[in-house]
């Protein structure tokens, strides 16, 4: 199903939650709302699911405006943090609830209950209460709740918050591949870009409920179109500092202070006139150690990341985050020379925090 | 190894030692002002202790009191009204008119539900003569009566006293008006705890607001509605006093406890059957303790509790 929310706003007595959000599904599509805690995603997602009542602006299904369709009627599935399973009910009655509230013979629930039983794995818990279940059991059988009723379009609400990293990781790409191989249009929310990054086709980033960017993973992560984009996007956090561009002999510089004054290469030139000073940023993956380069730093924090360690040094005032190959067996105190890839740095207005490079 | 045992079953005795420290109040609140007095109830009510023997010319008469009351020509009439006066206003106010005000104010808006529970408690911070007395003049004969001057003359009907006349009806309103705001309380925070994605999830579903109330809300609530069932029941069974203002058990509105009252401390003869009243009350007690086994039962009490949370 394809679905559309033009200039959707939720006012609650006067607090504006969400504010002229305007974003385009298409059909099939797997789309992530991602932002801080409070930034209005679940508000969105329940005026998607027909809960809350859009103060102003529109919500179409394939083209029909369904602002006042109840949630009933809206052929939606939906998945909750806190799982939402019914407790009094077994797992087997709370699959098929759907179906009995519309009074099917039970023959068809008994044979749905198992179709989905079958894709979430639940087939052997159907007895259970969902006291009885894990975590990550309860949140497979609310997916098999949600799927059962064969939706044209699913809603998730930071699903795998609950579980514990590695279930979260497992879970990721199952959803992701069942939602693949079902083809069921997705709204997922969360506010872990990880997640968002690895499972969306395309990712709405909000912030205190505007819409800052509506994209491709790759392009949110490269092509950043805000400050608030930069920050958010990417684990570690991008480095950002306070620089002064410069021109001379018909090059241009990135003045960061401290003495540091880094050639910008034709390809990143600030496309917009800068004002004043701008913000300069660097992803931590792209400062690699370089022992030839002027830049010398003294390593004061190691923070072992897995693949990679993270190291914190600092020049000056000025601090510097990357990444480095754990085999160099670097330690607290070594000195580095340091290279920025300024082939892939990003500049921003200090004042509007739009990007230069990408309008 | 002995000594390990030893020390093991010093602390067992200790955790239990623990354990009636912490009840030690409230049982102590039990045995005083529940065990004790239903001890010395059954205990007068094996006497014949009343205004003219005083407390000292009293006689052991063992069950003569209960024989007395499985014979008293008025037995029945009395128990078949508090049957039907408990039961009547429990199902139609203290738990069903309680519930369906609780499902409706949580269902409009915050401010509207909380105006319309709070109009349901005025009856119950209300002095209970005053509230009494206002269902008087309601139901009082021409030309003073509220019904008779706003709806019966106006409509051409002859007037009446009402509460004579309906005098059944009026000891149900007044209790249940009253009795409602308990359950009503009570209902309401339970419905209002039920997390809210369960009730997105159950709309999300396709569950009417019937649906809604018989397959997700009473499930859910069962526990205060056990509650309330019982509580009120008995509370029901054994207070009297609006009544006693409203009408003094005249128009066939003797209640047992009214009964039971009149005899031991209240009548016209100026003879206070003090024996014959405990033996009264005494009948109410066990009848209560039966009704809230057969409660826990129908509720499937068992279940509803669970494992302690928490091993020791
Ligand atoms: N029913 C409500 N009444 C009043 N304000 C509300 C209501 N629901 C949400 N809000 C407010 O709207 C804003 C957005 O809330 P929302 O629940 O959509 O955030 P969220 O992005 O889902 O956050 P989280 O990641 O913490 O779940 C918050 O400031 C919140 O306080
Ligand atoms: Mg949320």
């Amino acid at each position: 199903m394809q679905v559309e929310l033009v200039n959707l706003t939720k006012k609650f007595m006067g607090v504006t939650a969400v504010n002229r959000i305007n974003i385009d599904i298409k059909d099939g599509e797997f789309v992530a709302f991602l932002g801080p805690s409070g930034c209005g995603k679940t508000t969105t997602l329940l005026m998607v699911a027909g809960i809350y009542k859009p103060t102003e602006g529109d919500i179409l299904f394939d083209g029909v405006r369904v602002n006042h369709l109840p949630p009933k009627d809206r052929d939606i599935g939906m998945v909750f943090q806190s799982y939402a399973l019914y407790p009094h009910m077994s797992v087997y009655q709370n699959l098929v609830f759907s179906l009995m509230l519309k009074k099917r013979p039970k023959t068809e629930m008994q044979a749905e209950a198992q179709r989905v039983a079958d894709i979430m794995g639940i087939g052997h818990l159907l007895d259970r209460k969902p006291g009885q279940l894990s975590g990550g059991q309860q949140q497979r059988v609310a997916l098999g709740r949600a799927l059962i009723k064969k939706p044209k379009l699913l809603l998730f609400d930071e699903p795998l918050s609950n579980l514990d990293a590695r279930l979260r990781i497992s879970m990721r790409s199952e959803i992701k591949k069942l939602q693949n191989s079902l083809g069921i249009t997705s709204i997922y929310v969360t506010h872990d870009q990880i997640e968002a990054m690895t499972m969306a086709d395309r990712i709405a980033v909000i912030k205190n409920g505007v819409l800052q960017a509506y994209t491709e993973p790759e392009e949110l992560h490269d092509r950043p179109r805000t400050l608030f984009i930069a920050e958010f996007i990417g684990n570690p956090p991008m480095n950002l500092f306070d620089v002064r561009l410069e021109d001379s002999g018909g090059k241009m510089y990135a003045n960061l202070g401290e003495g540091i004054k880094l050639e910008i290469p034709p390809s990143r030139k600030p496309k917009v006139e800068p004002r004043g000073s701008v913000k300069m940023g660097i992803r931590p993956q792209d400062i690699i150690i370089d022992n030839n380069s002027d830049l010398r730093t003294e390593i004061l924090l190691i923070e072992p990341m897995g693949r990679d360690d993270l190291i914190v040094c600092r020049v000056g005032n000025i601090e510097i985050h990357f990444l480095v190959d754990p085999v160099l067996k670097l330690k607290r105190g070594d000195s580095v020379g340091l290279k920025f890839d300024m082939e892939k740095a990003q500049f921003f207005d200090t004042e509007t925090e739009k990007s230069l490079l990408w309008q | 190894m002995k000594e390990k045992k030893e020390a093991t079953e010093t602390k067992k005795l200790s955790t239990r030692l623990e354990w009636f420290w912490f009840l030690f109040p409230s049982l102590l609140l039990i045995v005083l002002f529940f065990f004790l007095p239903v001890i010395i109830t059954i205990f007068v009510s094996g006497t014949n202790m009343s205004s003219s023997t005083g407390f000292n010319n009293w006689k052991w008469i063992g069950l003569d009191n209960y024989k007395m009351i499985a014979i008293h020509p008025e037995t029945p009439k009395h128990l078949w009204l508090t049957v039907k006066y408990v039961a009547v206003t429990l199902v139609f106010f203290n738990v069903g008119m309680a519930l369906v005000i609780s499902l409706i104010t949580t269902h409009i808006s915050q401010g509207a539900g909380f105006f319309f529970r709070a109009l349901w408690l005025l009856p119950r911070i209300t002095p209970t003569v005053i509230y009494v007395m206002m269902w008087k003049f309601l139901g009082a004969n021409a030309p003073y009566g509220v019904i008779n001057q706003l709806f019966v003359q106006p409509l051409g009907f002859t007037p009446q006293d009402w509460v004579p006349a309906a005098s059944f009806l009026f000891i149900v309103l007044v209790n249940g008006y009253i009795g409602a705001s308990f359950g009503m309380i009570i209902f309401t925070s339970a419905i209002e705890a039920i997390p809210k994605d369960i009730m997105i999830a159950s709309l999300v579903d396709g569950a009417s607001f019937m649906q809604r109330v018989r397959y997700v809300i009473l499930p859910y609530i069962k526990w205060p509605l056990l509650f309330v069932t019982t509580y009120q029941t008995l509370s029901l069974m054994t207070s009297f006093e609006q009544i006693l203002v409203l009408t003094n058990g005249e128009f066939n509105t003797e209640v047992w406890s009214l009964w039971a009252y009149h005899r031991a401390l209240n009548n016209y003869w100026g003879n206070f059957q003090w024996g014959f009243g405990n033996a009264l009350a005494a009948v109410l007690v066990v009848i209560g303790i039966i009704l809230g086994i057969i409660y826990m039962r129908y509720f499937k009490f068992g279940e509803l509790v669970q494992e302690p949370k928490i091993e020791t």
